[in-house]
């Protein structure tokens, strides 16, 4: 396993999350948890894939973490988990959307094995993005969970919007 | 817009016009509108009427009104208030939910929650404009390295969205709908993406051109919807946001489109 070429993907996942953060008037003090919670998520996703676990599984985890590591930020920074959530981000199924749309766009164009072979790939990439999605959510969820068992919830229910 | 069950008399009730109810959903709008969640608009509201002693006042809420209905021994009363889309600013939608907290510790009397709701509009964007192109440029060059840019992708994607990030906050503070900005903005962000291309500063088509409009990804509404979802209690809300953001992404995608059509 290739740990530094992983590790490098993250933290641009990590600064890219940090920059949504700016974008979405995130104040200065919560750019770091959005940069740990998009880095700690994606390396968490890069390093289970390499590892043979399935894609959706693994972003499922990724998304569980994001949330332990806004957790371990909110009570000392008060900010907002909608912000921190940024950091789910990352992990989602941005190039799949963005090539499902393209194909649905293009699509009409095609004929013979051509459309045969762009209909199985719209439906390959539909496919990944609802998988990824709810992999995001159900990580979300196990997340809080977590925390609620652990009796940290009120933690990141407490901070701000 | 208020209407209450006494056709009788055509007055709004003395019971939908308590000056309380509309304080604390003064604060709650100021959650809403700035880009807070509806579960946290809620529970904002919620704070503020316990601590304000409004018992029996409920509301529902959607993206672009809110309706609150006030029940009291046989009386019962209906208010409506529109949600109007400000834009983002989570600093006032973090200092809205802090004054209903500062309310319910008593941090704050009821005389002073006007001046307080003054002061928190009127709180400014905390980056200035130069900041958010800045910001906008390392947004857009970082995703496209984290889907696999090369180099070129990396400075085509920067370049791409510090113009598009420019060009967006022109057309907003022109006051162009929402859909124009983004749809502008991408295309613009997307030929530049396709003229670096066609050039050859890059090999990576996907990544390029994905990266270069990258920085206007719906990440609050997203994360807004799937936090309405998760509530359980505010679903159709939280429907609403999810549409809203697949919407932004088929413009984006469109603008990537027309791009590469414009630069084949």
């Amino acid at each position: 396993m290739d740990w530094f070429p992983m590790l490098i993907n993250a933290c641009w996942g990590g600064l890219f999350a940090a920059g949504l953060g700016v974008m979405l008037t995130t104040p200065s003090q919560g750019l770091l948890p959005c940069f740990a919670c998009g880095m700690v998520g994606r390396l968490v996703r890069n390093l289970l894939i390499a590892g043979g676990l399935s894609q959706a599984a693994s972003v499922a985890m990724g998304a569980i973490a994001c949330v332990l590591v806004a957790t371990l930020f909110s009570r000392r920074f008060h900010l907002t988990p909608l912000a921190m959530v940024t950091g789910v981000l990352p992990l989602g199924a941005a190039v799949p959307l963005f090539r499902s749309i393209h194909g649905i766009l293009t699509l009409h164009r095609l004929q013979g094995e051509a459309l045969s072979e762009a209909v199985v790939q719209l439906i390959a990439n539909l496919s990944n993005v609802f998988t990824t999605t709810l992999a995001i959510v159900l990580g979300i969820w196990l997340g809080l969970l977590i925390l609620k068992v652990l009796g940290r919830k009120d933690l990141l229910l407490r901070s701000s919007p | 817009m208020i209407s209450t069950p006494n056709f009788e008399n055509s007055r709004p009730s003395a019971l939908s016009q308590s000056p309380a109810i509309e304080t604390a959903l003064d604060v709650a709008l100021l959650v809403m509108e700035n880009g807070g969640s509806t579960f946290r608009t809620n529970q904002t509201f919620q704070a503020m009427l316990g601590e304000l002693h409004q018992e029996g006042v409920n509301a529902q809420w959607q993206l672009n009104s809110v309706t609150v209905f006030i029940q009291r021994d046989s009386q019962m009363a209906t208010l409506m208030r529109p949600i109007r889309a400000g834009g983002v600013n989570l600093s006032r939608a973090s200092a809205a939910w802090a004054l209903a907290r500062q309310v319910r510790t008593g941090d704050i009397v009821p005389a002073d929650i006007p001046a307080e709701i003054q002061r928190i509009k009127a709180l400014p964007l905390p980056y200035r404009p130069s900041v958010m192109v800045a910001i906008a440029a390392i947004t857009a060059a970082s995703f496209a390295q984290m889907i696999g840019g090369d180099g070129g992708s990396f400075v085509l994607a920067a370049v791409a969205g510090a113009l598009g990030q420019f060009v967006r906050l022109n057309l907003q503070a022109r006051h162009f709908t929402s859909a124009t900005v983004t749809l502008l903005s991408a295309l613009l962000s997307a030929l530049v993406g396709s003229l670096g291309l066609r050039v050859g500063l890059s090999q990576v088509v996907p990544a390029t051109l994905m990266g270069s409009v990258g920085y206007m990804m719906p990440g609050l509404v997203l994360a807004n919807g799937f936090a309405d979802l998760l509530s359980q209690r505010h679903l159709s809300v939280g429907l609403e946001r999810i549409a809203n953001a697949a919407f932004v992404f088929l413009l984006l995608t469109l603008g990537i489109a027309i791009a590469d059509a414009l630069v084949p």
